[in-house]
């Protein structure tokens, strides 16, 4: 399979995936949760909020909750917020590398005699792809490492945000 | 091979499919789970111990109570007719018992793992055996209820008749425990300092990112296969609600389990001191059937099969199922095998 081509079944499988999502999210049934969850999902599972001062997108830790728009930030809660980030950024790069990995996998896996002919098909042939390819990367020390300092980092940065809280 | 611009007519019915099966979904609001009969018959701080079944027959049966894990509900072991591990083993002639824990409130935080795997288990084998009229009682625990019911075991072995244990994890160093790396450096004094009881979607949020794409996308999209199956979406929705519905951890059990299975693999060290006492699971005398399942992402099988080393048993078997840590609770494969093997592996021990 041609790069170009690959690029051509990469869109369509994350097409399929929006679409998915999209259904998901208008459907707003009883029934928790039925909101697609995306990659990085236990990130924002842990994240309901986004923590005041931080870039946008990045997930704020749990329990943030009730916290004001505007915390009185200090050293420490400056050098809580920048290990989050880092931490965020570092678990984050290890999935742009996961689905990379991904992509490589399901392109060979097109290429075979047996690759499916049908989108769904090719949808299944890439979570297949994505859990080996994480499975791989997610027993290793250095992703366990990134987990942990990540769960670190997000407490840290609650206990500060916590500390900051004006006092009422 | 056809190129993705021309698969706008499988895309169409995907589409219609989708649009199909999440509307029924959401029409199908909150549905209910646990199907089987029960009791409470005993309420103590921090838990319920509830009897399943009726009738007078049920004390010439032979008992079992099972011990669950903090960690989820236990209705995933009655989640509905046709899919409940309880149900068939009342089918298979057992008069079963079953711990459900509370969930701990704010006050509780310093709750131990002592509290759980000694006093509280304590308790209720006591009750069962006061129930029953029997000095001793058949233990099946679950998952971290398994590791509760070892602990208890080895400390308490002459209340303890017959063990199961299923898909429980006794060695948590074992190369292929993912989740045991995960947590191996989290600063749990941080962690339950920061939030009192721990909760439980940080640990549900922990499960699904181990199988991320199974788990986040691919079960979604097979709703396009339940479109014309109205039963088999109530089952979807029942095990959606399981899977959610998470509840927190006392802080101090957190902390004492994390930190010394998790972290210090204490138990197989022998290391692990509960109520003052050392658990040693040479203790561990009385028969035991290991149950665990040979695909299990959560609780590989190395973590459950290395009990074999440890207990000082001379009746010891092992159950393998070739499926998941879920599926042993509620797949049809399962239901068929498991449940009876249990069954009758205690009944023929009485």
């Amino acid at each position: 399979m041609n790069p170009d081509a690959s690029a051509n079944w990469a869109s369509a499988i994350l097409g399929l995936h929006q679409l998915l999502s999209d259904h998901l999210e208008k459907a707003q049934p009883a029934v928790p949760p039925v909101r697609l969850p995306e990659p990085t999902d236990w990130l924002q599972t842990m994240a309901r909020v986004t923590a005041p001062g931080l870039a946008p997108g990045l997930a704020a830790p749990l329990g943030l909750e009730g916290l004001p728009a505007h915390v009185e930030r200090d050293a420490l809660w400056e050098s809580a917020a920048q290990r989050y980030r880092a931490a965020a950024s570092a678990l984050h790069a290890a999935w742009l590398e996961i689905g990379s990995d991904t992509f490589d996998a399901l392109r060979q896996a097109l290429g075979g005699k047996s690759a499916p002919q049908d989108l769904r098909g090719i949808y299944d042939l890439w979570v297949a792809c994505g859990e080996s390819a994480f499975a791989r990367q997610g027993a290793t020390e250095r992703y366990a490492d990134l987990v942990s300092e990540l769960i670190n980092a997000q407490v840290s940065l609650l206990l500060a945000s916590k500390r900051c809280q004006p006092k009422t | 091979m056809k190129a993705p611009d021309n698969f706008g007519p499988e895309l169409a019915v995907l589409t219609q499919r989708l649009t199909q099966s999440v509307g029924q979904l959401a029409q199908t609001g909150l549905p209910d789970i646990g199907v089987s009969q029960h009791e409470t018959v005993l309420t103590g701080q921090g838990f319920r111990l509830l009897r399943y079944g009726s009738g007078a027959n049920r004390a010439d049966q032979c008992a079992v109570l099972i011990v669950y894990a903090l960690v989820n509900r236990p209705w995933v072991l009655d989640l509905e007719a046709g899919r409940s591990t309880i149900a068939r083993l009342i089918a298979s002639g057992m008069d079963v018992f079953l711990i459900e824990w509370e969930d701990p409130l704010a006050q509780d935080q310093d709750r131990g793992f002592s509290d759980y795997a000694c006093h509280m288990l304590d308790e209720c084998v006591d009750t069962v055996s006061a129930l029953r009229n029997e000095s001793t009682v058949n233990l099946l625990g679950v998952c971290q209820g398994g590791t509760f019911s070892l602990c208890y075991t080895a400390l308490y072995g002459h209340k303890v008749r017959n063990l199961v244990t299923m898909v429980t994890p006794v060695d948590f160093h074992t190369e292929d425990n993912v989740l045991s790396k995960w947590v191996r450096k989290v600063d749990l004094d941080k962690l339950v300092g920061c939030y009192g009881n721990v909760p439980g979607t940080f640990l549900n949020a922990l499960f699904l990112a181990m199988q991320p794409f199974r788990l986040g996308s691919k079960k979604y999209l097979d709703l396009v296969d339940l479109a014309d199956d109205p039963e088999g979406l109530r089952t979807f929705a029942r095990m959606e609600r399981w899977i959610a519905d998470s509840p927190d951890q006392a802080g101090r059990t957190f902390r004492e389990f994390v930190g010394g299975l998790f972290q210090r693999n204490a138990l197989v060290a022998g290391e692990l001191v509960l109520d003052g006492k050392v658990v040693d699971l040479g203790e561990i005398r009385c028969p035991v059937l290991n149950v665990y399942a040979l695909a299990d992402h959560l609780v590989p099988a190395s973590a459950s099969r290395a009990l074999a080393d440890h207990v000082a048993s001379t009746d010891y078997s092992e159950l393998r199922f070739a499926g998941g840590h879920i599926g042993i609770y509620v797949s049809r494969d399962a239901q068929e095998k498991v449940p009876p093997a249990v069954a009758a592996w205690l009944q023929k021990r009485p």
